[in-house]
């Protein structure tokens, strides 16, 4: 390229600069959830710095500016290392060379920082509007090279255009690129890290945290079956075993969970593993996560992993190697129906929950603290019951004594078991949870409480159950001698409608369902927009099975059904053979009349309407002007279409000649 | 740039940037054909490439005919680079050219690199195009110390001057140019007159390559164009003959350059 000189291209800077400020400012939309606020005051800056020249030119304040935001940055991230901080600091630098643009090799500079920074945004962000966003700044760093390159080429708005244009050129390509590229193993070990706040479950359950959880009405996974779906009341979504209690607090045991990891070789944060489901005819069920930061997977108790990404690690919980950042797929096998034994207390027998080493972690209490439950469970022994009948008893205790389901329980003190069973008695199911398990502990029955979702919601047009935030819950499992470890919810018995129906179900007569997220209650109250959500749910659900979720296992499902089996030269011929059409189709289309003349609006207008009149029945003679066909009509058209033809044919001359009257 | 992202969809197995990639790829694919069209059917014709002196860079004048599609810029240079244009075409555009200094002689036409870097500056396309016309340098005019025809020219100067009164008339036909009406003849007899188009004071000369051989074939080139041009500019009719050329006598810009043409191909 004939290097231009710097003043000419000073001038030229004027011409893009609203570009390279839409551009800033569409990254900004998008970082909008994850960049720290200084950081919009930077952009800012920079595009006021684009806008006026002086400020630009000042090196002093350019300098300054920048150290500003080096610095801003250094102290925010420090060097915590994670994938939002490279793309944040690649959003800076990339930005901040739009204040120090000197050629058009510093604007390519910009380009190509814009368009690594969608990849990588894409890393943690896969939402339909992030990439929409995205798109739209791949578009604007296109107009903005075209423009710098032919600044006659009109506005900025036909400058866009032209690149939609381009786009819809080059979208059939990269559709068939997309559907039938190989897809590879990943080459090398890369850990993502983010640092983007955990959502949904956390690793420790204190009374009133689960509750909190129950007026997100995020998604946390959705599920599709093979087979049948169980009954809701099945619908039991371990997450992880809180086996370790400090009086007021459960959370999970380190060491255990260490070795457990340690065990399966999944200790350390490894290669990202590939969803690679097993095929079977065995019934399954199909997981999309969507990210949560943490290791776990949810998953029914008793499921074996049929997918290469899950691991199972000892007491039935399963894990990811890495935390998951992004929506994820994973399938698990269904587990066989387990048999209720014991109807009366509610206990299913659970297998595959097992710990690897047996350590005596789900017997452990503090020493101290709660006088009265523990007095409370001595009363009970006293009767020498079974370990089932025990379970009964507490079982029998918490329905006959007046406890309450409530989302805002009362406040409790230090003892807050003792507070609970024998104050309050107003809970939500962590309470009943907690108290249990320390109820069974302190009878050195072994049992822990169990974290993660229960039941769903079942979508009968795409058939998928979707779990949200507020269907997070906790429940117990207890070790019954020579049985085995049974599943028990104090909660179920409480409000059973909560297992039954839904917590909104359980909580009606509280209207406390969502009480604090006002916006999320208003939506499902407005039956229009809650046909909305549900339709934007479909819409993203398809989303992530057929865009995100399309991989290897996809290429192969569609080729298979095309050519009955599956080939990488068939894959490679499909490719190439659908390139070549959709490319000369392209290419044909660039060559014949990509662009055809374009009539102006009052040409457009008279040419239709000789169109009409041709229906009508007369026609203008080849070579007649517009204003010898006007003589010629007079007399033969109707006064109406001769006014029509009459105004049209002053409105080309006009736009044509700039002339008022057509000369005689 | 796109290879780098193609490593990190692989390795994150992300079937977004996949996405992302693609269609930046196919942009790019796209921007190629859209480069190749931009020049693909663009006719250049020379318009005109005048006789050029020795030691002064030649014009060349190019017609562009974008053959009924809207295309954007693109830059042509001359072979031995002297100037780099660049050009919204409309439908039909004139491009001028400086090329290069040569010395007397008939030269062909250096080639002519038309190139874009439509829609991106990511891509050039580029071609060649060569053209049959010549480059004609004819030799440095040069006064000659002779002064072959000073009387003659003072005598001509003087008949143009009086040339208004003294040339022939006759009524005005249908087709005289206007310039030559003598209007004051109009004004004051109310008829239209016109001056002959020919004034009879037209100076007529020869030039006789004999007249001049004594300086050297070089020399007596240039003194030679010198007068062809002096003879051109005062609009005499003038015979030029050379060993083995003789142009016959003529006037006007056609006349010159056959004489022009006739001293550059000279091969003494």
């Amino acid at each position: 390229m004939s290097a231009m000189p710097e003043s000419e291209f000073q001038a030229s800077l004027k011409d893009i600069r609203s570009l390279l400020s839409i551009a800033i400012a569409l990254q900004g939309v998008a970082f909008l959830s994850i960049a720290p606020l200084w950081l919009f005051a930077c952009l800012f800056m920079f595009v006021l710095f684009l806008y006026v020249p002086q400020l630009a030119s000042a090196k002093l304040l350019r300098n300054l500016l920048t150290l500003i935001c080096v610095a801003l940055f250094f102290i925010d991230y420090r060097l915590n290392y994670s994938v939002e901080m490279a793309s944040v600091f690649l959003l800076l630098v990339g930005s901040m060379k739009a204040i120090e643009l000197k050629s058009k090799r510093d604007v390519l500079v910009f380009v190509y920082a814009m368009f690594y920074l969608s990849a990588i945004s894409m890393l943690f962000k896969q939402s339909i509007l992030h990439v929409v966003l995205q798109l739209a700044s791949v578009m604007i760093c296109f107009s903005l090279l075209m423009r710098m390159n032919d600044s006659t080429l009109g506005g900025v708005r036909s400058q866009i255009w032209r690149v939609s244009k381009l786009l819809a050129l080059a979208l059939p390509i990269a559709i068939c690129l997309f559907l039938f590229f190989p897809r590879f193993a990943p080459l090398w070990s890369l850990p993502i890290k983010t640092n983007s706040s955990q959502t949904g479950m956390s690793e420790e359950m204190t009374p009133g945290s689960i509750a909190e959880l129950s007026q997100s009405v995020e998604r946390a996974f959705r599920v599709t079956f093979s087979g049948e779906v169980p009954e809701r009341s099945q619908l039991y979504w371990r997450a992880m075993v809180l086996d370790q209690f400090d009086g007021r607090t459960w959370s999970r045991a380190q060491s255990p969970l260490t070795f457990e990891r340690a065990k399966k070789g999944i200790l350390f944060g490894q290669k990202y593993e590939q969803f690679q489901p097993i095929e079977t005819d065995e019934p399954s069920y199909d997981v999309m996560l969507e990210p949560h930061q943490n290791r776990w997977a949810f998953a029914l108790a008793g499921s074996e992993p049929a997918s290469g990404n899950v691991h199972q690690i000892g007491a039935g919980v399963y894990e990811f190697v890495q935390d998951v950042v992004s929506p994820t797929p994973y399938r698990m096998s269904m587990p066989a129906q387990m048999p209720n034994i014991d109807a009366k207390a509610g206990g299913y027998l659970l297998n595959g929950v097992d710990r690897v080493f047996n350590s005596n972690q789900d017997l452990k209490l503090p020493r101290n603290g709660n006088p009265l439950a523990r007095q409370f469970v001595e009363q009970l022994l006293a009767q020498g019951p079974t370990e089932r009948e025990y379970i009964r008893a507490l079982l029998q205790f918490y329905a006959n004594n007046d406890f309450g389901y409530t989302l805002r329980p009362p406040e409790l003190g230090a003892d807050s078991i003792d507070d609970f069973l024998f104050g309050t008695r107003l809970g939500f199911c962590e309470h009943y949870a907690s108290s249990m398990t320390f109820l069974l502990r302190e009878a050195g029955i072994a049992a822990r409480v169990v974290a993660g979702y229960q039941g769903g919601e079942y979508n009968d047009n795409l058939d998928y159950l979707v779990v949200r935030q507020y269907d997070a819950h906790a429940w117990v499992e207890a070790y019954v001698t020579n049985i085995g470890w049974i599943r028990l919810d104090p909660t179920a018995f409480i409000a059973p409608d909560r297992i039954e129906r839904n917590l909104e179900a359980a909580v009606e007569g509280e209207g406390t369902f969502l009480a604090d997220n006002r916006l999320a209650s208003l939506a499902r109250s407005i039956p229009g927009l809650n046909w909305l959500v549900k339709r934007g749910d479909e819409l993203n659900y398809r989303w992530q099975r057929f865009v995100l979720g399309y991989g290897e296992r996809e290429q192969r499902a569609l080729l298979k059904r095309v050519f009955g089996e599956f080939k990488l030269e068939y894959l490679l011929w499909t490719l190439l053979g659908l390139l070549g059409a959709v490319s000369s189709v392209v290419m044909l289309y660039i060559w014949l009349g990509r662009y055809q003349k374009k009539l102006s609006r009052s040409e457009r207008k008279y040419l239709r309407f000789l169109l009409l009149l041709r229906v009508v029945g007369v026609a203008r003679q080849h070579g007649e002007t517009p204003a010898a066909f006007l003589r010629r009509m007079k007399g033969e058209l109707n006064v109406l279409s001769l006014s029509a033809l009459e105004n049209l044919t002053n409105a080309l001359h006009k736009n044509l000649y700039n002339v008022e009257k057509p000369n005689e | 740039m796109l290879a780098l992202m193609l490593v990190t969809a692989i390795n994150y197995q992300s079937g977004l940037i996949y996405l992302l990639v693609f269609v930046l790829g196919a942009i790019f694919v796209v921007s190629i054909w859209l480069c190749f069209f931009n020049l693909q059917g663009l006719v250049l014709r020379v318009s005109k490439l005048g006789p050029v002196e020795a030691g002064q860079p030649f014009r060349l004048t190019l017609i562009a005919n974008s053959a009924g599609k809207e295309r954007s810029g693109y830059y042509c240079s001359i072979e031995g680079g002297a100037e780099d244009k660049h050009w919204p075409v409309e439908k039909e555009e004139t491009i001028e050219l400086t090329g290069t200094t040569h010395v007397r002689g008939v030269y062909g036409l250096p080639g002519i690199c038309v190139e874009t870097f439509f829609p991106f500056g990511l891509i050039r396309g580029w071609t060649w195009v060569w053209f049959d016309s010549p480059i004609v340098v004819y030799p440095t005019p040069l006064e000659s110390p002779d002064a072959f025809s000073d009387a003659d020219s003072g005598s001509a100067e003087k008949m143009l001057v009086e040339g208004e009164d003294l040339g022939e008339q006759r009524l005005y036909q249908q087709g005289d140019a206007l310039r030559r009406v003598l209007w004051r003849h109009f004004a004051r007899r109310g008829e239209l007159v016109v001056r002959s188009p020919e004034p009879t004071g037209k100076q007529r000369a020869s030039l006789e390559w004999d007249a001049y051989v004594q300086h050297g074939v070089e020399l007596a080139l240039s003194y030679m164009c010198f007068d062809v041009l002096a003879l051109h500019s005062s609009n005499a009719e003038f015979e030029m003959s050379l060993p083995g050329l003789s142009v016959e006598l003529g006037s006007g810009d056609q006349h010159r350059d056959r004489c022009l043409d006739a001293l550059a191909r000279f091969r003494g």
